[in-house]
């Protein structure tokens, strides 16, 4: 399978099997489309070709067929034959605990709910941290890299808890062979120099929640008296970045139907200073007004390819930084085994309530089929858990026919699931964005290239 | 600028450039050790993108 799109003047071509990436002149591009799917040239499209000069034609189809024949273009899938081996383990290697079923801010678009998602305000007691803990280390086989987010609501509410299961945590790591890493998610609000220090001392990686330009942001991110939350949290936002010498943090922004010119926003948050950033279509049910919808798509779409051009721009002239879903890592990056799988939602990733109990991830919390036991009696036998299992781009019937698998690996069951009641069919919305997320990725690869 | 080797004959590319060889598939017998970071854990909470994700092998 191949997949071959025009962007900002350039032909690009994936093969989709082998992840080799070209950039054709026109007319290789047009020869291109003169070939199926399955790499038979079509003799007579190639007549029609009148425009080119005939040995420019030749030449072309003869580079086509030189990179068939070293396996970097039309190349066959050889994984099938392995997904048995890699989708067997099902080991929990990641939690994500949801310290606070509350927060500090109302934002319109929370898929919590405000903070607390489908039941009551509550604290996550030390108790259930550490049986999560417990249950982490009990439930990770082999594994020895284990994960440990912060989420919640607002983690920062509950803040002495998360001291004291992260001491706890360290403390069973030795005896149990296990390397934790910490992670947490915050709105920035209390975030005072206390808690900056601790977590600069434990936590692998911070994000931080801010949407961009000011006015964007204190639409939606709105304190309890409505107010925005902006100017609070802009400069200790910044402090916490210089305090971390600028590594292992995210700036984390939302966009919504409102800013599909989210690019602004984008480049808003790297004028603000910060390099690492990461901002996301909202994921909002239909009548909150927020959600992305079919007829917002070419915006959004063209949106991304802008943005694109203006990061090369900037990222070349000393003004880097960088977007976290344009990155790609073409030579490197995942191995394909974990390129089918994805997320690892309610196989090797976790979300547990203040209460303890255990959901397929964050996004299902609360959703009570999907309830897959707790930390003190451990996993139940939810069958839905082995949906989860199953769940991977060859058994999804729109990610096998995908161009995008390798790099989307299927998508977010979550999102699958609130639009389309089935965690195997894709949210198709999230598809398309997806997908001109990865067409920008590789163009940005192709510029980059031609400057080195 | 690339060459090939095609038919006992090295072969220079005019008209295509590549900019990444095949990757995805080397290793494929090694694949899957599972050491790796979650993904949704690292920046998003709200998608996955993997393809940006690092392996602990390497
Ligand atoms: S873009 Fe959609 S169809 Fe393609 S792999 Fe991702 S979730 Fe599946
Ligand atoms: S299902 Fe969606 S929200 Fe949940 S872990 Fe996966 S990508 Fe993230």
């Amino acid at each position: 399978m191949i997949h071959a799109y025009k962007m900002h003047g350039e032909n690009i071509v994936l093969d989709v099997n082998s992840g080799a990436v070209h950039v054709l002149d026109d007319t290789a591009y047009a020869v291109l489309q003169c070939y199926d799917q399955n790499g038979t040239l079509d003799q007579e499209k190639l007549k029609r070709l009148t425009q080119f000069e005939p040995s420019a034609l030749d030449e072309a189809v003869q580079e086509i067929e030189a990179l068939k024949e070293n396996h970097l273009l039309f190349t066959h899938d050889p994984y099938e034959e392995f997904i048995p081996l890699w989708t067997k383990q099902t080991v929990v290697k990641a939690l994500c605990l949801h310290i606070a079923h509350d927060c500090n801010l109302r934002c319109s678009y929370c898929f919590a709910g405000t903070g607390e998602y489908l039941g009551a305000r509550s604290l996550m007691s030390l108790e259930v941290g550490k049986k999560a803990i417990d249950f982490l280390i009990e439930n990770s086989g082999n594994r020895r890299n284990l994960e440990v987010d912060f989420f919640g609501g607002e983690p920062l509410m509950n803040f002495d808890v998360v001291k004291e299961i992260v001491r706890y945590a360290r403390e069973r790591e030795k005896e149990a062979q296990k390397n934790f890493r910490f992670t947490i998610t915050t709105n920035v609000l209390l975030l005072d120099e206390d808690k900056r220090n601790f977590i600069n001392e434990h936590m692998h990686n911070v994000v931080l929640s801010l949407d961009g330009r000011k006015e964007i942001n204190d639409e939606v991110r709105r304190r309890v008296d409505g107010s925005g939350c902006y100017d609070r949290i802009v400069p200790l936002a910044k402090k916490m970045v210089e305090e971390r010498k600028g590594e292992n943090y995210y700036v984390r922004g939302t966009f919504t139907r409102k800013n599909l010119d989210f690019g602004a926003d984008v480049l808003h948050l790297a004028d603000l200073g910060f390099e690492q950033i990461s901002v996301e279509p909202v994921v909002a049910n239909k009548d909150s007004g927020l959600d992305i919808r079919h007829e917002d798509l070419d915006i959004a779409c063209q949106e991304y390819e802008r943005l694109a051009k203006e990061y090369v721009e900037r990222r070349k002239n000393g003004q880097w930084f960088n977007f976290f879903h344009f990155m790609v890592d073409l030579e490197g990056g995942p191995c394909v085994a974990k390129r089918l799988r994805g997320c690892g939602s309610g196989t090797e990733y976790l979300a547990v309530t203040p209460e303890g109990d255990l959901y397929p991830c964050h996004q299902f919390v609360g959703q009570k089929e999907f309830l897959l036991g707790n930390v003190f009696q451990g996993l139940n036998n939810n069958p839905v858990r082995e949906t989860f299992v199953e769940t991977n781009v060859y058994t999804k019937p729109e990610c096998n026919t995908c161009w995008a698998k390798f790099y989307c690996s299927g998508g977010c069951a979550a999102n699958a699931w609130q639009f389309n009641k089935d965690i195997k069919v894709p949210y198709d919305i999230g598809c398309a964005l997806e997908k001109k997320r990865v067409e920008c990725a590789l163009w940005i690869k192709s510029q980059e290239a031609e400057q080195e | 600028m690339l060459w090939y080797q095609m038919d006992m004959e090295v072969y220079k590319m005019k008209h295509i450039k590549t900019i990444n060889f095949s990757t995805l598939n080397k290793d494929v017998k090694k694949a899957g050790c599972g050491e790796c970071q979650t993904s949704c854990q690292s920046a998003c909470k709200t998608s996955c993108t993997v393809a940006n994700q690092k392996c602990e092998r390497k």
